[in-house]
């Protein structure tokens, strides 16, 4: 050790008493309470910010598998709606082929009704049916303004990946020059991606194919009702929008859709002048869902009080 | 003199829990550290304080009961090396008085206190860290490994630091 260290060593010392200690031992005590309460604060604030951030995902978890649900009722043919449709359809496969006939039927004599009209097509429509079996023109008769481009049908490889995942502007920019969509699964993809990018009126040739060459398979009833939805709500076509809603509910009488598309129904035919028929059809629903989810839709555009 | 910190590394009969108890046996052990390197009494119960708050978490965990004294040590160095490095701030802008080291010296002859206030007048000029190393081997009489782990450097970087202070004070105080 150094001669100076030493001096300071011995020389510079602390004056701590007892009662120094003392005071700084309560002022320490101070401290310490002061700090705990501190920290039973912030711990506090911190517990109430993760128990809100928890509950708010859980609610948008929530609200996101609700939306599924809807999706998977009226949105797009996401595969698990699809599957669920298949689920329940698949059981009633025996009972779609007859009723299939009936729902062709039907679409037949709606079809003729308006079939003046269909004179004044244009050419655009004219293509567009051409590529439909002729008992899919029954249903497509009526003027369709927004269907001003062939059904684009897919042949180059990656639009449907494109379209599963998501990109559908891509989907639908490879999807001009496609040609080779002909199973259920590309036709329900195809229209899919005409819907999502703002082209309704080029969903309904892929979604009719469905209808007519599918009409066994479980997504079927799927397009059916997408078809009447499309029609209703982008197309402002009511009429035909309620024969898509009767095939869907043809297709698939017990399916989980069916109850749906007969509610429905009752407002394409409503919102297309016709009171009588959606009285009727309205009644109908009521007598065999008395309880349904649709009753209050029913019974507005029924006209029943 | 105090016991350097050696004696520490021996075992200690107060056990870590009992805080107050730890308190009233180091509470002295601490201010003389702290008052011998800051060089002024003013501060030094704000120093026990944090050293004893901060301590606290640190205590609680030590596995031997020995190692008590040579963690307070360490608390405490590091504290006071925060308070010199604000110190030298504020002095930098004119915020603070360079303290009359004479203050601090109990009893000693006339020759000594000058002699002190230059040593401190020397040190304060050096970088902190080579003040603190210098402190410890010289005024408290630690150990050169023990004034590495306290520091919180290596071995020779303690000794360069201690060697690099003796040797600006043997200039300055030849």
């Amino acid at each position: 050790m150094s001669q100076v260290g030493d001096v300071i060593a011995r020389a510079v010392r602390a004056e701590w008493g007892e009662d120094r200690a003392a005071a700084v031992a309560v002022q320490l005590q101070a401290r310490r309470r002061r700090r705990t309460r501190v920290r039973a604060v912030v711990g506090a604030v911190a517990v109430v910010s993760i128990a809100v951030v928890v509950l708010w995902t859980r609610d948008q978890r929530a609200e996101d598998v609700a939306v599924d649900a809807t999706h998977a009722q009226w949105g797009p043919s996401e595969p698990a709606a699809s599957a669920s449709a298949s689920a329940s359809a698949s059981a009633s496969a025996s009972a779609s082929g007859s009723a299939s006939a009936s729902g062709s039927a039907s679409a037949s004599a709606s079809g003729s009704a308006s079939a003046s009209a269909s004179a004044l097509a244009s050419a655009s429509e004219a293509r567009d049916r051409a590529l439909l079996k002729p008992s899919a023109r029954a249903v497509a008769t009526a003027p369709q303004p927004a269907e001003v481009r062939a059904v684009p049908v897919p042949v180059v490889a990656g639009w449907r990946e494109l379209a599963r995942g998501g990109d559908m502007q891509q989907a639908y920019d490879l999807l001009g020059h496609a040609d080779d969509a002909t199973t259920a699964e590309d036709l329900m993809l195809v229209a899919d991606v005409m819907r999502l990018t703002s082209h309704p009126g080029e969903a309904v040739a892929p979604l009719r194919r469905v209808i007519d060459e599918h009409a066994a398979d479980p997504r079927a009833p799927l397009a059916a009702f997408t078809l009447g939805r499309v029609m209703l709500e982008q197309l402002g076509r009511p009429a035909d929008a309620a024969d898509a809603f009767a095939r869907a509910a043809d297709l698939a009488p017990d399916g989980p859709l069916a109850e749906d598309a007969a509610a429905r129904q009752v407002e394409a035919r409503s919102r297309a002048g016709d009171a009588r028929e959606a009285k009727r059809l309205a009644i109908e629903y009521l007598r065999r869902y008395p309880h349904g989810r649709q009753v209050p839709l029913v019974l507005r555009f029924g006209g029943i009080k | 003199m105090l016991t350097p910190l050696t004696a520490p590394f021996e075992l200690v009969e107060t056990p870590a829990e009992d805080l107050d108890g730890v308190f009233r046996r180091y509470s002295g052990y601490v201010a003389a550290i702290a008052l011998r390197l800051l060089g002024r009494d003013d501060e030094i119960e704000d120093v026990v304080q944090e050293v004893f708050l901060a301590g606290t978490s640190g205590l609680r965990h030590l596995r031997e009961p020995g190692a008590i004294k040579g963690w307070l040590a360490t608390v405490t160095v590091r504290i006071v090396r925060r308070k010199l490095r604000g110190r030298r701030l504020r002095a930098m802008f004119g915020f603070e008085v360079t303290p009359d080291y004479a203050h601090v010296v109990a009893d000693a002859s006339q020759d000594h206190v000058l002699l002190i206030k230059r040593a401190y007048r020397v040190l304060d000029a050096l970088p902190v860290d080579l003040k603190i190393a210098w402190m410890l081997r010289h005024v408290e009489g630690e150990q050169l490994p023990d004034v590495a782990r306290i520091c919180g450097c290596s071995l020779a970087t303690a000794k360069r630091r201690i060697a690099a202070a003796q040797a600006a004070l043997d200039e300055e105080l030849r």
